[in-house]
C-alpha cells in the first residue's frame, strides 16, 4: 500500500539529487551552504523517522540558520535560447496545458476511483488527497518529458530552479506550522485561557463573541494559519 | 503560572514588524517560547524535531509540480497562457480571478482541495493570464502594478482554498474542531461545523468578487494618471 513514506523518500531524493548537483557545481555562489541545506532537508525526508527527534531538531536549526542568513542562492542555469523555445511553442502550442492541467486532472480522477475502491488497499485512505496528488504528479511528469522531449534529468533542474527563486520562503510554511505544534506545547493556549478569565470581562455575550473573533483572527494572523488558533483561543475564551 | 512562554508571539509580531528575515524570527520565536517554559535544551530540540516531522506534507505539495511546471515554462508555458487568455473577447483582470475564484472555492468545498495552488496553477496559469490581461486593457502598467495584478492572483487562490475547504465535512480542521469539543465536554455534529461554513463561504465570495472589481477601476486610474505623468508610456516586458 502507498503510504506518506514512499511520497517522502520521493521528495527526499529529489532535495539529494539537488543537494549534490549543487555541491559538485563549481560555478555555484554558495555552494556548501547550500548544499548542505538541501542535504539536511533530504536526509529529515528519507530517514527522519529513525533519527532521534533532538537531531531532527539541531538539523531544523541549522537549515534555518542557513537559509535565514542568506546561505541560499541561484546556481548557474542553461535556459533555453529563445529560437528554440519559440520552435516549441510552435510545435506543441495548446498542447503545453496538457500537463499542467494533468495534474488536477489526474488528483481528482484518482481520489474518485480510489475512494470508491478502498478494497484495493493501494492508497492509505488517511492520506488519499495527498497521495493522489503525489502519483498524479508523476504520471503529469511523464507527460511532461514525453511532450517537451527533455530527460528527467532536465526535470530536476528545472525543479533546483524554481526552488532557488523561491529560496528561504521554501522554509516558512513548514516553520510556521512546526512553531504551532511547539506553542502547543508550550502550554500557550492555557496561558491565554488564565489571562483572559482574570482580566477581561466578558459579561454580555456580544463582548464575548466578539472578543473570541477578534483573538482568533489575531493568532491565525500571527501563526499564518488558524490550526493551532483553534485550540488555543478556543479553550482560552470560547469554551469558558 | 508561568506567562513567560507568551514572549515567543511577541518575538514574532516585533520581528515581522521590524522586517527581520522571517525564517529566523520563527526559529527565534521557538527557542524563547522553549526556553520560557523551560524547556532543557535537548527536550526543546526534540520538541522541534518532532513537530517538523509531524508537518512534512506541507513542502511537499510545495515541492512536488515544480519539475513538472519548469519544464513546462522552459519550452513556454507562460506565452502560451498569455496568447490563450489574449484570444478570449471581453475578459478582464477581475472577471478572470472571479471565476478561478469561484471554481477553486467550489472544487475545495467538495475536497478537492489539490486542484489549484500556488507552485501548478497560479505561477504557471492564472497569474501570466492576469498579467496579459492587464496588459492588454492598460498598456504600459508600471511594474509595481504588475506585481499587484500577480499578488491578487495569488491572494484568490488562497481565499478561495481557505473558505472553500471549511465547507468540505472530512476536513482536517473540522474533524480537528470536533474532536477538540468533544474533549472539551462539547457534542457537536461534523456536518454541522460544515455546514455553517458556508455563510461565512458566500461572504468571502461576494466581497473578494468585489475586491476585484475594483481592481479592475484601480487598473483603470493608474493608467489614466501614468498617461498624465508621461504622455508616451513605455512599453517594458
Amino acid at each position: 500500500m502507498l503510504t506518506l513514506i514512499h511520497l517522502y523518500w520521493l521528495v527526499g531524493a529529489i532535495m539529494a539529487f539537488i543537494a549534490v548537483l549543487t555541491l559538485f557545481d563549481t560555478q555555484h555562489p554558495r555552494r556548501f551552504r547550500s548544499g548542505l541545506f538541501w542535504l539536511s532537508y533530504a536526509a529529515i525526508f528519507v530517514i527522519g523517522d529513525y533519527l532521534p527527534t533532538a537531531v531532527v531538531g539541531a538539523l531544523v536549526l541549522g537549515m534555518a540558520l542557513l537559509a535565514g542568513l542568506g546561505g541560499l542562492a541561484a546556481g548557474p542555469y542553461q535556459a533555453l535560447p529563445d529560437s528554440l523555445q519559440r520552435a516549441s511553442l510552435e510545435r506543441l502550442g495548446k498542447k503545453l496545458f496538457i500537463p499542467a492541467l494533468a495534474i488536477p486532472g489526474f488528483t481528482l480522477l484518482l481520489v474518485l476511483v480510489m475512494g470508491q475502491f478502498p478494497a484495493l488497499h493501494w492508497f492509505d485512505p488517511k492520506n488519499l488527497t495527498l497521495l493522489s496528488l503525489g502519483v498524479a504528479c508523476v504520471l503529469a511528469f511523464a507527460i511532461a518529458c514525453y511532450l517537451t522531449r527533455e530527460s528527467p534529468r532536465q526535470g530536476g533542474l528545472e525543479a533546483k530552479r524554481l526552488l532557488e527563486a523561491i529560496g528561504w520562503a521554501f522554509l516558512l510554511p513548514h516553520l510556521l506550522a512546526t512553531l504551532g505544534l511547539l506553542f502547543n506545547q508550550a502550554g500557550v493556549g492555557q496561558i491565554i485561557a488564565a489571562l483572559s478569565h482574570e482580566y477581561l470581562q466578558l459579561d454580555s455575550r456580544l463582548a464575548a463573541v466578539a472578543a473570541y473573533a477578534l483573538a482568533m483572527a489575531g493568532f491565525t494572523v500571527i501563526m499564518g494559519n488558524a490550526f493551532a488558533a483553534f485550540p488555543v483561543i478556543t479553550a482560552g475564551l470560547g469554551i469558558p | 503560572m508561568n506567562y513567560w512562554p507568551l514572549l515567543g508571539i511577541a518575538v514574532v509580531m516585533i520581528g515581522f514588524v521590524l522586517r527581520f528575515n522571517a525564517v529566523l524570527v520563527v526559529i527565534s520565536a521557538g527557542i524563547v517560547t522553549g526556553l520560557c517554559a523551560l524547556m532543557p535544551p535537548v527536550q526543546l530540540l526534540s520538541a522541534i524535531g518532532e513537530s517538523f516531522l509531524k508537518t512534512r506534507s506541507l513542502p511537499v505539495i510545495l515541492l512536488l509540480p515544480l519539475a513538472i511546471i519548469g519544464l513546462l515554462e522552459r519550452h513556454g508555458l507562460k506565452q502560451q497562457a498569455q496568447r490563450f487568455i489574449a484570444g478570449v473577447k471581453g475578459a478582464t483582470v477581475g472577471r478572470l480571478l472571479s471565476i478561478y475564484l469561484l471554481a477553486r472555492e467550489g472544487s475545495a468545498a467538495l475536497g478537492l482541495t489539490s486542484l489549484g495552488g500556488h507552485p501548478q496553477m497560479v505561477r504557471p496559469l492564472v497569474a501570466p493570464m492576469a498579467e496579459a490581461l492587464a496588459e492588454r486593457q492598460h498598456p504600459g502598467l508600471t511594474q509595481q502594478v504588475r506585481d499587484k495584478v500577480k499578488a491578487m492572483a495569488a491572494a484568490t487562490d488562497n481565499i478561495g482554498l481557505f473558505f472553500g475547504e471549511d465547507i468540505f465535512v472530512a476536513f482536517g480542521a473540522i474533524v480537528l474542531m470536533h474532536t477538540f469539543l468533544r474533549e472539551s465536554g462539547i457534542e457537536t455534529d461534523p456536518m454541522h461545523i460544515a455546514f455553517w461554513g458556508i455563510p461565512t463561504a458566500i461572504a468571502a465570495f461576494l466581497i473578494h468578487a468585489i475586491r476585484l472589481r475594483r481592481l479592475d477601476h484601480y487598473l483603470a486610474k493608474e493608467q489614466a494618471r501614468l498617461a498624465q505623468v508621461t504622455p508616451q508610456p513605455t512599453e517594458h516586458n
